[in-house]
């Protein structure tokens, strides 16, 4: 099934062609087409194992598909280490497990990649990670290491660490997973002004209300395929598969 | 599957080229040695470089730290000689002739006994002394023993290192006893010393030097020499003229009675012992 | 109730340490004792000060002496094997880990060939083939003959005496190739224990792979691995001894001379198993130090 976002207008950023990924005998994805415009925000929900986390990490090669094509911001996604690298940097990810560099301050998290790939200036580096930090609300963390920081402050490290790289797409898989619930609204908090500040995201989340605050569409996966795709408010009145509405049930349960 | 294949002939063909490339590289080392005679090289360096092993007496290190003994003086003696310097080599007994053949040296004037087996890899002048071996026994175990009978039997036991000629000097004149070898010397004369054995073979100086230090418990069943052994300078093969040269700088020094005054200082007297400061 | 308890145990293994200690002052009195006894050995020390540090009559000042050169010299062997073999071992340990047949394969072969040999045999073996046909390519000797005497005198700080340059080199060389195998599978170890994750968000903030490697991957595995490394460089200093077979003129093989001429042959070699433990103490107590240090850095 064929998923587009509500601006069709918009030019395409993400592009996905029959793209399917095979992990031995099991198929993670099959045939998934989807296509996402600049400035989109798009959340990606389903069961586990449905191949969502799958999906989002061959858009930045963390995982390489298998059939199908993905252009990135213009760029086709083969296995050359020139291309992967150019695309990497202009996508952010943050991780279910945040993954911050453990030996390394808060403010060298940040400045680590635009010093050694962007190869700014130390200044300069320094300036745009406090920028970023006072953006997701914690500048007196600066001189902390990772270990200090509560969980939910560590993923919202995470998140400016990859966007003093400014890229063009920020990649969210499940972010707030693995976070104790007090600490999640803070998260989704920093994501909703990402959003509400343009910013192409696609997110892997089961946070519904984030989706129906901050997504313009909502995809649903399940067994490796994109089974419904439409705008949040077609997707949350009336969806229209049988699988997505046993799913919603669920989730929207309490 | 392309990957290995290419990987494979690559280093077959490396492997390749290492086999037939080493033994040429062999053979140039030993072309290079003994293309130019030793003293030829010498003569060039203007300095000797000899091999040789701490030994008491024919090399030891004194209170200062700098080698003297028996060789020490016969290999300062070469070099003046043949008028240039000298440098030693201080080596391990059981790399040195292997260390020879690499070059390390031009030659090892290190009391080492001339023996076929070891002339089959190097070279040996004329011999240049004669130590003997003799015997030191511990006074307990063997006091009521009759010489030289008595000793060969086989409750009676030997102790000897490893590799040194005393062995097969041993197993030769004994060979009923029972020889327990040792790689350290120390421990040769420490297990006579104790009780553990009954007697050692021991080149001289070592059987008086020994009954002197350990006079309480060791004595000498005789102090004849049991066996006749011949010292020689070694070099590598292939070298007619430095052989020539060294072995008749032997017999000059014998005849005019230069080596055999200072075998003697060495080992019939023991006015060194302080410079080395020697176990009383 | 529970603070009852912890005072008791804590009693108890004090009781049990107690007894231990007294058990092995008991144990070495005993084995002094059968020393003294049934060894029949007369003990001298008075003559060692003297082959440690000798009055020197012409300079009027106090020279160091066999023993101390020693000393000198196995500190250089140590301290050169552990850069090279730590350099060599970092490269491997990485070569170990790579995503490429070739790098794994060469690295796999250096380590099973080296680890699977006693050290004895392997420098016997390598130190031949390196001293004859690799160090001198280096031409090391002709250099030495032509250099000022000012870079004399600083090479013979790092190198000790010119004679025997090219001698310590292979020295190094081999010590330094044979301790590099065991430092490889550490550094190995300590990159494998390493989540995918930091590679991944490492790859995934636009870092290129040699960029992740050193600065995320590699300084995280250092540290994990500083207890294992420190045992390994204290393995490489009590094997630095070995390379007296081959006459490298270190401590043993001075010691050695000296017991030889001397015959004070206990005496010699108690003193340096003491001189070796202190080094070996001092230099694990000194990673103890890093290690703690860097724990800090550990959440």
């Amino acid at each position: 099934m064929s998923a587009q976002g509500s601006s069709s207008t918009a030019t395409p950023i993400i592009e996905l062609h029959g793209v399917s990924k095979h992990f031995g005998n099991f198929t993670a994805l099959k045939n998934i087409d989807l296509t996402v415009g600049a400035g989109e925000r798009v959340v990606v929900c389903g069961p586990s194992g449905s191949g969502k986390s799958t999906m989002i990490r061959c858009i930045n090669r963390l995982e390489e598909h298998d059939e199908g094509s993905i252009r990135v911001n213009g760029t086709e996604l083969t296995d050359d280490l020139s291309d992967i690298t150019s695309v990497r940097r202009e996508v952010g990810m943050v991780f279910q497990q945040f993954n911050l560099f453990p030996h390394l301050t808060v403010l060298q998290n940040l400045t680590l990649a635009p010093l050694k790939a962007r190869k700014l200036p130390r200044a300069e580096a320094l300036e745009r990670a406090m920028q970023y930090l006072e953006r997701v609300h914690i500048p007196e963390q600066a001189d902390k290491y990772p270990g200090q920081l509560s969980g939910g402050q560590q993923q919202r490290v995470a998140i400016a660490r990859s966007l003093c790289m400014q890229p063009k797409i920020m990649l969210f898989d499940e972010p707030t997973s693995a976070l104790d619930p007090e600490m999640i609204k803070e998260v989704l908090d920093v994501m909703i002004e990402l959003a509400e500040d343009g910013m192409t995201m696609v997110v892997v989340t089961h946070e519904m209300g984030f989706a129906k605050r901050a997504a313009d569409s909502v995809i649903f996966m399940d067994q490796g395929e994109i089974v419904e795709a439409a705008s949040t408010e077609d997707f949350f009145s009336s969806p229209r598969s049988e699988r997505t509405q046993l799913f919603l049930s669920q989730i929207l349960a309490h | 599957m392309r990957h290995i294949r290419t990987l494979l002939s690559g280093i077959t063909l490396a492997l390749g080229a290492a086999a037939v490339c080493a033994p040429v590289q062999a053979a140039e080392l030993q072309k290079q040695l003994t293309s130019e005679s030793m003293v030829e090289t010498v003569m060039k360096r203007g300095k000797l470089k000899v091999g040789m092993s701490t030994f008491v007496p024919w090399a030891m290190r004194d209170k200062k730290g700098e080698l003297i003994g028996f060789e020490i003086d016969v290999a300062k003696k070469v070099a003046k000689d043949l008028g240039v310097e000298i440098e030693f080599v201080p080596t391990a007994w059981s790399g040195i002739i292997p260390a020879l053949i690499a070059g390390k040296f031009d030659v090892i004037i290190g009391g080492m006994s001339v023996t076929m087996k070891r002339n089959v890899t190097v070279n040996f002048t004329a011999p240049y002394a004669h130590s003997g071996m003799g015997i030191v026994a511990n006074k307990k175990l063997a006091g009521e023993l009759k010489w030289p009978d008595g000793y060969n039997s086989a409750k009676v036991t030997f102790t000897c290192r490893r590799g040194a000629t005393s062995c097969s000097d041993t197993k030769n004149l004994f060979p009923k006893a029972k020889l327990r070898q040792f790689d350290d010397s120390s421990l040769v004369l420490q297990e006579v010393v104790n009780g553990n054995a009954h007697a050692v073979l021991t080149s001289f100086p070592k059987p008086t030097l020994w009954q002197a230090q350990n006079a309480e418990v060791l004595f000498n069943p005789t102090l004849e020499k049991l066996t006749e052994g011949n010292e020689g300078f070694a070099l590598r093969k292939g070298d007619p003229d430095s052989l020539n040269l060294l072995s008749n700088w032997i017999t000059v020094n014998t005849s005019n009675g230069w080596l055999a005054k200072r075998w003697a200082y060495w080992f019939t007297t023991m006015q060194w012992a302080d410079q080395v400061n020697l176990k009383k | 109730m529970p603070i009852v308890k912890r005072k008791k145990t804590t009693k108890l293994a004090r009781c049990i340490d107690v007894v231990v200690i007294a058990v092995a002052i008991a144990f070495v009195a005993y084995l002094l004792h059968q020393v003294n006894n049934v060894m029949v050995y007369k003990w001298h020390w008075g003559f060692l000060p003297e082959y440690i540090l000798r009055w020197d009559e012409e300079q009027q000042s106090y020279a160091p002496n066999l023993l101390l050169k020693g000393l000198a010299m196995t500190f250089r062997l140590a301290v050169w094997s552990m850069i090279f073999a730590s350099i060599i071992g970092v490269i491997m340990g990485i070569m170990r880990t790579s995503k490429q047949l070739f790098p794994r394969m060469v690295s796999r072969a250096y380590v099973e060939l080296v680890r699977n040999m006693p050290p004895v045999v392997f420098i016997f073996v390598f130190y031949f083939f390196i001293s004859s046909q690799f160090v001198p390519l280096l031409g090391i000797d002709e250099w030495s003959v032509k250099a000022s005497p000012e870079t004399l005198v600083v090479l013979e700080i790092l190198l000790g005496p010119p004679e025997l340059f090219s001698n310590v080199v292979s020295g190094v060389i081999c010590l330094a190739l044979f301790e590099a195998a065991y430092i490889t599978e550490i550094v190995r170890a300590g990159i494998q224990s390493i989540g995918r994750g930091q590679f991944e968000a490492g790859d995934s903030v636009g870092l290129s792979r040699t960029q992740v490697l050193r600065w995320v991957v590699l300084p995280q595995a250092i540290q994990r691995v500083v207890p294992p490394l420190a045992g390994q460089f204290i393995t490489l200093i009590k094997d630095s001894s070995i390379v007296s077979l081959i006459s490298i003129q270190e401590l043993t093989f001075l010691a050695q001379e000296v017991a030889y001429s001397t015959q004070y042959v206990f005496e010699i070699w108690l003193f340096v198993a003491a001189v070796y433990f202190c080094i070996c103490f001092t230099l694990a107590r000194i990673f103890a130090h890093l290690e703690t240090k860097l724990a800090v850095y550990r959440s």
